[in-house]
C-alpha cells in the first residue's frame, strides 16, 4: 500500500508531463507540401458528436471538434484571441475599439491591451458581454468571449444563454467560396455566440435570435419558456454535406485568401467608396499571410523587427519573396533614421487637410444592414504624421475621443455610454432621422443640461464633464460651460501601414519638395478637430504641432530648399575651379621632379 | 564609435590650441600666423582668415551633433552647416589661386624630401599640409555635391557621406598640425 501512494505522485507527473508535451496530429509537420484534406465529424459544445437525426440540432464547437487535431489552447494563445487573457502582451499600439454613438455624443476608443489613449473595457463598466456583443462582429473569438474567468456575474445567464464565443478558426481557413463572415457577424450580433461559427459556414443556417431570449433560456429544450411567440436560435444542417460515416468536408486551407483578412481589415476614405486594394505586394502576387504569417500559436508576424517580416528586413537584408532592393538614388541616408518606410510607401497621399476614413472594425463595415452613410461615426482622420515607438516619423489614423466623464481627484473617470445612453439621449433628443450616422447638431446649452442632468444621477462629490474635440467642458454659473486644462483630452493614434505604395507613387520620387516644400502636407499639413461642440475655433491644427517640432524651423529648413539649386550651382563652379588649379599645380609639380630628377642624375 | 572619438580628440585639440594662442599672442594670433605664412597682401589675408573661422564653424556645427550622439545632421544645423559650406570652398579656391605659386615646392624642398632632412621648423611642413588640405578640401566638397543628385543609391550615398566625414577629419587633422608646428617653431626659437 505504502509503495502504490509512493510510485502514484509519480505517475500522475509523468502523465501530466506526457499530456503536456502532446503534438496533436494535425500539429506535426511531415514535410509533406500536400494539403491536408478535412473530412471531419462535428463535435458539439458539451463534446458529443453531432448526428442529424439529434433534436434538438446543436451548433458544433470549433474548439471541440477542431481541437480533436489541433492544440486549441496554443492556437488561443494568438494575437487575434489573446486579448484580455492573463498573459497577454501589448505590442505595438495597433486599432483599437471605438465605441461610437452619436445619440450620447460618443465616440471613445477601448482595447484589452495597455495602449496608448485607449481605455481598457473594464474602466468604462463594460463586461466582457457587452463587449463582446458589440465588437464580436468583427473578433475572431476567444479572448473576453471565452474566457469564463473574466465574465461578470451580472451577465452569467446571458453567457448561458449566448455560449462563449470560441475562436473561429473557420473565419480564416474556410476557403469555401460559400463561407459567409458577414452572417457570422450578423449572428454575433443577435447574441448567438455559440451559433455564429456553425451559421457563417455553409453546411447549415441558423435562424432565431439569442437575444430575444429570456435569462432562464434553455438551449436543450429549444423553446422559451412563457414566450413560444419568439424565435430561439435553431440550427439547421444541409444533409448534403453530410456522408455516410456522419463526416463532414471542411475545404481548409493555411495560405488564407486575402479577402477573409480584409473582412475585418479593410479600409478606406469615406467619401470615396472603393473596395479594390492597391496594395503593391498584393498586385505582385503576394498575399497577406505572406508577410503576416504564424506559427501553431498564431502569434501573427506584425512586421517587428528584428526578426519579423518587416519592409526593412525583406527589402535590405533576406531578400525574403525576391523583394527588390530598393535603390533610394539621391535621398540622404538620415531619411531611413528619421522615417518609417510607411511614410512615403504607405496610406493614402498626404493632402492639405487630413481625410475621414473608415475601417471595418470600427465601421462594422461589409454587414448588409449597416449604415455606409459616408458621415457614420466613428471619425477616424487620417494620414496624420507623427512620431511612433521607435521614434520614427510614420502615418497614423487618429481619433479625438468623445465621451461623458466624472472628475474624481484631479483624474478622468469616463461614465459607461452603455448605462447612461438612456438619460443623455434624452435630453439631446437627437433621432438621426436621415440616417447620416453624424454627430447631432448640439448647442452649449444641452451639453450644460446633460451635464446638469448627470451630476443629478451621478456621484455627489464627483463633477459631470464633457470630454470633446481635444477639450474637457464641465458647467459653470450662469449655465455656461468653462473648459478645464488638461493633457488628458488629446487625440489617440495608431500606426497606418496599408495600403504599400509603387516606388513611383511614394513620396519624394518627384522631387524633395514634396516633403521640404514650405506647404508639404507632411509638416505643414493641418489635422481636423472632430467633435460634436458647437464653438471650436481653430477646426483644425497643423501637422508640426503633433510632431512637438517648431513650425518656424521647419519653415526655415523648407526655405532653404528654394536656395539648393543656386547651391548646388555655386558649389559645382567653385569645386571645379578649385580642381583645375590643384590639376594645373599637380601637372607643373610633376614637370618640376622629371626635371629635378633628371638633373640628379646627371 | 571610433569615429565619434577621433572627432572629439580632433575637434578638442584644435580649439585647444586656438584657445592655447590667443592666451600666447592675443587675440589677433591669426593674423600673426598669416604673416609667418608670408602672407601680407590683403586679399590673401582675408581668404585666410575668413577660410579658417569659417571651417572652424563648419567643424564644429558638423561634429558636435555627431559626438553628441546623433547619427547625422539635421535641422538648424544642417541648414547653418550647408549655408558656410560655400563660404569655405570658396576661400579655399581664392587662396589657392592667390597662394598656390607661393607654396609650390622649390628645388631645395625636393632636395630635404630626397636626403629626408625635414626639421620641425621647415616651411616645408607648411607647403605640405597647404597642398593636403586643398586636397581634402575638394574631396570633401565633391562628395557632398555629389550626394545632391540621384545619381548613387542608399549604400553610394552612405559611402559619400563617409568620404565627406573622413575627409572633413583629415582637414581638422591638418589644421591641428598646421598651428602645432607654428608652436612647435616658436618653442624651437624662444629655447
Amino acid at each position: 500500500m505504502t509503495r502504490f501512494f509512493t510510485v502514484l505522485p509519480i505517475f500522475c507527473i509523468i502523465v501530466a508531463y506526457a499530456g503536456a508535451q502532446e503534438v496533436k496530429i494535425g500539429d506535426i509537420e511531415d514535410a509533406n507540401r500536400s494539403r491536408a484534406v478535412h473530412v471531419i465529424r462535428l463535435i458539439d459544445h458539451d463534446s458529443s458528436t453531432i448526428w442529424l437525426d439529434e433534436q434538438p440540432l446543436l451548433p458544433f464547437s470549433t474548439k471541440n471538434t477542431c481541437g480533436e487535431c489541433h492544440d486549441y489552447s496554443r492556437i488561443a494563445s494568438g494575437w487575434h484571441f489573446n486579448a484580455g487573457t492573463q498573459h497577454m502582451p501589448a505590442g505595438r499600439a495597433g486599432q483599437p475599439w471605438i465605441y461610437g454613438d452619436p445619440f450620447t455624443l460618443t465616440q471613445i476608443p477601448m482595447s484589452y491591451r495597455d495602449w496608448p489613449g485607449c481605455y481598457h473595457p473594464a474602466d468604462l463598466g463594460i463586461a466582457p458581454f457587452d463587449f463582446v456583443r458589440l465588437f464580436g462582429r468583427h473578433a475572431a473569438g476567444g479572448g473576453p468571449g471565452e474566457k469564463d474567468s473574466l465574465w461578470h456575474r451580472d451577465n452569467i445567464m446571458r453567457w448561458r444563454v449566448s455560449g462563449p464565443s470560441e475562436v473561429n478558426c473557420l473565419s480564416c481557413h474556410d476557403a469555401e467560396p460559400a463561407y459567409d463572415q458577414s452572417e457570422g457577424s450578423r449572428q454575433m450580433l443577435r447574441q448567438n455566440f455559440r451559433w455564429a461559427p456553425t451559421a457563417a459556414s455553409a453546411i447549415a443556417i441558423v435562424t432565431g435570435s439569442a437575444m430575444e431570449m429570456p435569462d432562464n433560456y434553455d438551449i436543450y429544450r429549444g423553446t422559451a419558456p412563457d414566450e413560444p411567440q419568439k424565435q430561439p436560435p435553431r440550427v439547421i444542417y444541409d444533409p448534403v454535406r453530410f456522408n455516410p460515416q456522419n463526416k463532414v468536408f471542411f475545404d481548409i486551407t493555411t495560405k488564407i485568401p486575402d479577402e477573409k483578412c480584409f473582412f475585418c481589415h479593410s479600409a478606406g476614405q469615406s467619401d470615396q467608396v472603393n473596395s479594390k486594394s492597391k496594395d503593391v505586394h498584393l498586385k505582385a502576387g503576394l498575399g497577406c499571410v505572406d508577410c503576416h504569417s504564424n506559427g501553431l500559436d498564431h502569434m501573427i508576424d506584425r512586421g517587428d523587427e528584428p526578426l519579423g517580416n518587416s519592409c526593412r528586413n525583406c527589402h535590405l537584408n533576406t531578400g525574403k519573396y525576391g523583394a527588390p532592393k530598393p535603390e533610394h538614388a539621391g535621398l540622404p541616408p538620415v531619411h531611413f533614421i528619421k522615417l518609417a518606410c510607411t511614410t512615403c510607401h504607405s496610406g493614402p497621399v498626404p493632402e492639405q487637410v487630413t481625410r475621414s476614413f473608415k475601417t471595418s472594425m470600427a465601421h462594422a463595415l461589409g454587414i448588409h444592414g449597416n449604415n455606409n452613410s459616408s458621415e457614420a461615426m466613428p471619425h477616424i482622420e487620417a494620414p496624420v504624421y507623427t512620431y511612433d515607438e521607435s521614434g520614427a516619423l510614420s502615418p497614423h489614423y487618429l481619433i479625438w475621443p468623445a465621451y461623458w466623464a466624472e472628475i474624481s481627484h484631479d483624474s478622468l473617470v469616463p461614465l459607461n455610454p452603455l448605462d447612461f445612453r438612456p438619460v443623455i439621449h434624452s435630453v439631446i433628443g437627437f433621432e438621426d432621422s436621415l440616417g447620416t450616422g453624424n454627430w447631432p447638431m448640439v448647442t452649449d446649452s444641452m451639453i450644460y443640461s446633460v451635464l446638469d442632468t448627470l451630476a443629478r444621477h451621478g456621484h455627489p462629490e464627483r463633477e459631470p464633464v464633457y470630454v470633446g474635440q481635444g477639450r474637457i467642458l464641465r458647467r459653470a454659473p450662469g449655465k455656461k460651460l468653462v473648459e478645464i486644462e488638461s493633457g488628458a483630452s488629446g487625440p489617440v493614434l495608431w500606426p497606418l501601414a496599408h495600403d504599400v505604395r509603387p516606388a513611383l507613387q511614394s513620396l519624394g520620387s518627384k522631387g524633395c519638395d514634396t516633403c521640404h516644400d514650405g506647404n508639404a502636407p507632411l509638416f505643414f499639413g493641418h489635422i481636423r478637430i472632430d467633435g460634436p461642440l458647437p464653438v471650436h475655433n481653430p477646426k483644425s491644427f497643423p501637422m508640426s504641432d503633433l510632431q512637438q517640432q517648431s513650425s518656424l524651423q521647419r519653415r526655415i529648413f523648407a526655405a532653404s530648399f528654394l536656395f539648393r539649386p543656386w547651391l548646388k550651382g555655386l558649389m559645382i563652379g567653385i569645386t571645379a575651379l578649385t580642381i583645375l588649379i590643384l590639376c594645373a599645380y599637380f601637372l607643373r609639380g610633376i614637370n618640376a621632379v622629371i626635371y629635378f630628377l633628371r638633373d640628379e642624375e646627371a | 564609435m571610433i569615429y565619434r572619438i577621433i572627432t572629439a580628440a580632433g575637434l578638442l585639440i584644435l580649439i585647444a590650441m586656438q584657445v592655447n594662442f590667443f592666451r600666447k599672442y592675443g587675440p589677433d594670433f591669426l593674423i600673426y600666423f598669416a604673416k609667418r605664412l608670408r602672407i601680407v597682401k590683403l586679399s590673401r589675408l582675408f581668404a585666410y582668415l575668413l577660410g579658417l573661422v569659417s571651417f572652424m564653424i563648419l567643424a564644429l556645427s558638423a561634429m558636435v551633433p555627431v559626438i553628441w550622439g546623433a547619427d547625422y545632421l539635421t535641422g538648424i544645423m544642417l541648414i547653418f552647416h550647408v549655408t558656410l559650406a560655400p563660404v569655405f570652398a570658396g576661400m579655399v579656391a581664392v587662396f589657392v589661386i592667390l597662394t598656390g605659386h607661393h607654396m609650390t615646392f622649390s628645388r631645395q624642398d625636393l632636395q630635404a624630401i630626397r636626403m629626408r632632412s625635414l626639421h620641425l621648423n621647415s616651411f616645408l611642413w607648411q607647403k605640405i599640409i597647404f597642398w593636403l588640405f586643398s586636397i581634402c578640401a575638394v574631396i570633401s566638397a565633391v562628395s557632398i555635391i555629389l550626394m545632391l543628385f540621384p545619381l548613387f543609391g542608399t549604400e553610394g550615398q552612405q559611402v559619400l557621406l563617409d568620404i565627406h566625414r573622413s575627409a572633413a577629419l583629415f582637414l581638422v587633422i591638418l589644421a591641428a598640425l598646421h598651428f602645432w608646428l607654428f608652436e612647435s617653431i616658436d618653442r624651437v626659437h624662444d629655447s
